[in-house]
């Protein structure tokens, strides 16, 4: 029952993550009192670029060629292993903190490589980027989920999923000044002005995705979406465990489904907002909100080892 | 609920809201979220009351309230009116020292020292509120953190102030039985240092034209 | 009449005529009406303080107002340094504040707001000498800051509200340190003690000082000497003193570096006492002697760098506190011994120093001793006096300080500490060459061109030949009376008897060498 479970998760991720984008689209272009594309104009953008031809630069190796199937596949793997519908992990396997946050590496790792092997300058710049601002967002993030190990007792999402919802994790204040760590690092992670260092539009022509074209591109650009859907899912799983299922039992399912719609939407409604309101950090200065970031998760850290 | 750890938890936010009156940007806003940490205070003296079972601490979480949460930001407040009108150009918002971000690394710092050191002393009253114990002797440093960082002179009014409540968690934590005489006699003397410390800023401004910190460096060696 | 009832009185007579000046219009009333309360104030502070203490000395402990105020002989040595500098630099202050009229620099306003401060002053540093209270004792040394805050920066100048600010916030974020100190030794106190009212008495914590926990009267020893060491001037915490000793009216630079940070170091010898009590006296010495030596040695330095004679001064006073620190970390009855007198002798020769600069700014108008050249030329009475009181300052026979240094010296000795003597004695040196530079430079030699032969008003004059009779008196053979209240107050503090002293030898000899020749050495 579980691996069907698991198995919804990662398609369901899949199929909505381009309508997540389009809302945030839509939501965008409501700010700036337009009418804007329809909600559903990624998936007609990805079934378009699927038809075009590949076009690839000479000098491009194997690394572009498998980078867009292995980072979309790496984050279908995450979501498969996360604690979205149910309070447990469907895969255990996957479930563990240290699996994701490994998972979550090894897809920018071969994002950068990628960017540089195709010896263009912007993308190069994008790529190298990516891997500034993977250096200094994880230590937040894996500062935050060692105290959410010690706060639970357990390493594995799932757990710590339960805990939360039960309200069994102490002490209670470290995991609140945790959680809000938590989304500060999430937002982020998940690239979005003012934090998209990667492909920065206005700077770098869209940086790393230039290069690629046809499916590939489709497939690095569903990635992306998915991404920022996986990343928005471990911030609910780990933090708002409301509603979800405590058992196999197919209300429960049903309810938790519905309930994780919820959850997404209204994390990607703020999302949007926070996005549109702000321009992108300048490069230089990223470094500033990181150490605001760690600077909280530091001091979630203290409080749990003083136990408040 | 109503039990040691919900003193923890207002310890906790105690914390938290004295970081926010050290980041604040403007001296307004300072004060606003000076009486937001006082009133924390006042909460967590009247819970530690019921606690503890003390009368003497319901009758100072009423002095504190009025003299923390009422009287100390309505002066600051007043003060910085009184600035704005009759000395136009001085500059009272300025940057502090250190980057905010950086403030809140110093603060975990601080408070896990001030653990450290606590935890090594034994005393039966403390035993069941040792981490906000800690949480009050930190208030301490995150006082002097914030005299030491700010380059507005209005700004190092706060820090003192900070200060000054966590003495009073210390003793209100330590020594639950205290008489109201002792509580008032601090209260009364932080009021009028405060009262002081305003009167001196208002002349500098007046006077020195100038609320710089960095500015009143002239005398050295 | 009742001692207590005289304590109470000596208490309340500057408080209310700090309240009559406050309530007289400043521009109406001339200044003769203020000059007229101040004077008051003077001579009822001085024969009161020294009947007070002439009482402790000669009988018991003086309690009033229910145990809140307690003068034991410890107490009085400080009330008498009070009464006879407040006396001196108050009647200094008549012709200064005069001058300064004259001058310009001060309106009717700040006239005022002198001498209400002033009496403020006195108020408060009386009420920290005999307050048993520690709460209030921690109040009145905030209230010291708070009322001199405004004596500080009196001159509204740029640079003087400068060190008025320093001052405030250092002291009271310092002082904030000594709050907690108390509030720690208060708590302690009321769990160990069966009356827990009691617990804010320090005559009444004393006797149970041996049930409390270590670790927590550590803690309040090493935050008291940082707090009340920031007001008594000890490094690191001494940053504010160059300039507020500098930028304020010398009348009270006197009275600030001469008095007011002995009541500081009387406050944290308090400390000394109860948390020598619980822990043992190892703890204590070694953060006093780690805190003196320091001071010491960075303000030596400091002096000899100096071009503003205020500030040297006031650099002096850090150095100075420094040595009673250190003395308090030799301990034993010579160490401490030493510190008491120290206390007193370098109050009287500091604030006789202040008085002369006082002198050579009325005179100059200027404090840079690049400029300020032959006093002793244009100003003959002040050079004679300035060379007199340089030299005390150095520490020379026949002066009060010599006796002091000298009993730090043989106090290390005894607490074999003979590397640390060797340092403070080679910072001393420095001062030494410092102060003879001074001399050389601006005393003797020639004075500028045109400067008329005339000295200050003998009004300014009266107050420092005083003070020098006083340095002379101690220095040569210091009286019976105070040589038994400096080993009664040694007592006090090391909480023995002063019969228990007669065993150690080395304080019986230094005893009969330095309390009137005629009693000679047994040897």
């Amino acid at each position: 029952m579980e691996i069907v479970v698991a198995i919804v998760q990662a398609l369901l991720l899949v199929a909505a993550a381009p309508l997540m984008s389009g809302i945030a689209r839509k939501i965008r272009a409501k700010m700036h009192s337009r009418q804007g594309a329809s909600v559903f104009q990624d998936y007609y953008d990805l079934a378009k670029l699927w038809k075009r031809t590949e076009v690839r630069a000479g000098t491009a190796g194997l690394v572009t060629r498998i980078m867009p199937p292995l980072f979309l596949a790496t984050f279908v793997v995450i979501a498969a292993g996360l604690p979205l519908i149910t309070r447990a992990c469907p895969v255990p396997l996957l479930g563990d903190v240290i699996t994701v946050l490994y998972l979550m590496a090894l897809p920018r790792f071969v994002f950068s490589l990628a960017s540089i092997d195709s010896g263009a300058s912007y993308t190069s710049i994008g790529g190298i980027r990516e891997l500034i601002v993977g250096v200094l967002v994880e230590p937040a993030l894996m500062l935050v989920l060692v105290v959410m190990a010690l706060a639970c007792g357990s390493t594995n999402v799932g757990t710590m999923a339960t805990s939360v919802a039960t309200f069994t994790a102490t002490p209670p204040v470290a995991v609140v000044v945790a959680g809000v760590a938590f989304a500060i690092a999430c937002y982020m992670e998940m690239g979005k002005v003012p934090f998209d260092m990667a492909e920065a539009e206005q700077e770098i022509q869209e940086g790393p995705l230039a290069e690629l074209s046809g499916p590939s591109l489709a497939m690095l650009k569903l990635g992306m979406s998915v991404k920022q859907a996986v990343v928005a899912g471990l911030f609910i799983a780990l933090f708002l465990p409301v509603g979800a299922a405590a058992s196999m039992a197919p209300l429960d399912l049903i309810v938790g489904f519905v309930a994780l719609i919820v959850k997404m939407l209204v994390v990607f409604l703020v999302v949007s907002v926070i996005e549109n309101a702000v321009i992108r950090v300048r490069y230089k200065y990223l470094g500033r909100y990181t150490w605001f970031a760690v600077g909280i998760a530091a001091l979630s850290f203290v409080f749990l080892i003083i136990g408040i | 609920m109503l039990d040691f750890s919900l003193v923890n938890v207002l310890g906790a936010c105690l914390i938290i809201t004295s970081m926010t009156v050290v980041l604040a940007r403007t001296g307004a806003g300072a004060a606003k979220l000076y009486a937001l940490q006082s009133a924390v205070l006042v909460s967590l003296l009247a819970v530690l009351g019921t606690v503890t079972g003390s009368t003497e601490l319901y009758m100072w979480s009423v002095s504190a309230f009025i003299t923390k949460v009422v009287l100390v930001p309505c002066i600051l407040l007043f003060v910085l009116k009184k600035i704005t009108a009759t000395a136009p150009g001085v500059a009272v918002d300025l940057p502090p020292k250190l980057a905010p971000m950086k403030c809140v690394a110093l603060v975990a710092v601080e408070v896990f020292a001030c653990f450290v050191v606590v935890s090594g002393i034994d005393l039966p009253t403390a035993a069941a509120v040792k981490p906000t114990l800690a949480v009050a002797f930190a208030h301490f440093f995150i006082g002097l953190t914030c005299i030491v960082i700010q380059r507005s002179v209005v700004k190092q009014i706060f820090g003192y102030c900070l200060m000054e409540n966590g003495s009073h968690v210390t003793l209100a934590l330590l020594a639950p039985q205290a008489p109201e005489l002792v509580e008032i006699g601090i209260a009364t003397d932080a009021i009028f240092a405060v009262v002081i410390l305003s009167v001196m800023v208002l002349t500098l401004a007046r006077k020195a034209h100038t609320l710089d910190a960095d500015d009143l460096c002239e005398l050295k060696g | 009449m009742d001692m207590s009832q005289l304590l109470v009185a000596l208490l309340a007579c500057p408080l209310i005529t700090a309240c009559v000046s406050a309530v007289l219009p400043s521009k109406s009333v001339p200044r003769a009406a203020f000059v007229f309360v101040h004077m008051v104030m003077v001579v009822c502070v001085c024969a009161g303080g020294l009947l007070l203490a002439g009482s402790v000395f000669a009988g018991a402990d003086v309690f009033a107002l229910d145990e809140w105020l307690h003068v034991d002989r410890l107490s009085a040595v400080f009330v008498a340094l009070i009464a006879v500098i407040g006396a001196c630099t108050g009647v200094y202050s008549i012709p200064y504040v005069a001058h300064d009229v004259a001058d310009g620099k001060l309106e009717a306003g700040q006239v005022k707001q002198y001498y209400v401060f002033f009496s403020l002053f006195v108020f408060s540093m009386l009420v920290a000498t005999t307050s048993n209270n520690i709460i209030m004792m921690w109040v009145s040394i905030e209230l010291t800051t708070l009322s001199t805050v405004f004596l500080v920066g009196v001159y509204r100048t740029k640079l003087a509200l400068e060190a008025a600010w320093k001052y405030v916030i250092v002291c009271t974020a310092g002082v904030a340190f000594g709050l907690f100190s108390t509030l720690l030794v208060y708590a302690n106190a009321a769990d160990v003690m069966a009356d827990a009212h009691q617990a804010v008495f320090w005559t009444a914590i004393l006797p149970y000082a041996g049930q409390m926990d270590h670790v927590l009267m550590m803690i309040a020893f090493v935050f008291a000497a940082i707090g009340f060491g920031t007001k008594a001037g000890l490094f690191p915490m001494h940053t504010w003193l160059p300039d507020a000793h500098s930028e304020a009216p010398s009348p009270v630079s006197g009275l600030l570096s001469g008095v007011l940070l002995k009541c500081a170091i009387l406050v944290i010898i308090r400390f000394y006492i109860l948390v020598a009590a619980s822990v043992g006296y190892g703890f204590v010495q070694t953060i006093m002697l780690i805190l003196g030596v320091l001071s010491v040695v960075f303000s030596a330095f400091a002096v000899y760098k100096q071009h503003d004679l205020k500030r040297k001064l006031a650099y002096h006073s850090c150095e100075n506190v420094g040595i009673i620190a250190v003395c308090l970390g030799f301990g034993g009855p010579i160490g401490v011994a030493a510190a008491l007198i120290h206390c007193v002798a370098h109050g009287l020769v500091k604030s006789l120093m202040f008085c002369l600069s006082g002198n050579v700014l009325m005179k100059y108008g200027t404090r840079d001793l690049t400029k300020v050249q032959g006093i002793m030329q244009a100003a003959p009475f002040t050079g004679v006096l300035m060379v007199v009181g340089f030299l005390a300052l150095a520490g020379f026979p026949p002066f009060a300080m010599f006796v002091s240094e000298m009993a730090m010296v043989l106090s290390g000795i005894q607490a074999q500490l003979i590397p640390v003597v060797i340092v403070v004695i080679a910072a001393l040196v420095v001062v030494v060459a410092a102060i003879m530079n001074v001399i050389s430079g601006s005393v003797l030699g020639c004075a500028p061109e045109g400067t008329p032969r005339k000295d200050v008003s003998p009004l300014a004059l009266l107050p420092e030949v005083v003070l020098v009779a006083f340095i002379v008196w101690f220095g040569v053979a210091m009286p019976g009376p105070l040589c038994g209240s400096i080993g009664d107050a040694t007592g006090v503090v090391l909480q023995q008897d002063m019969s228990e002293f007669a065993d150690n030898g080395l304080f019986d000899e230094f005893n009969a060498v330095f309390a009137g020749g005629t009693e000679g050495v047994e040897r």
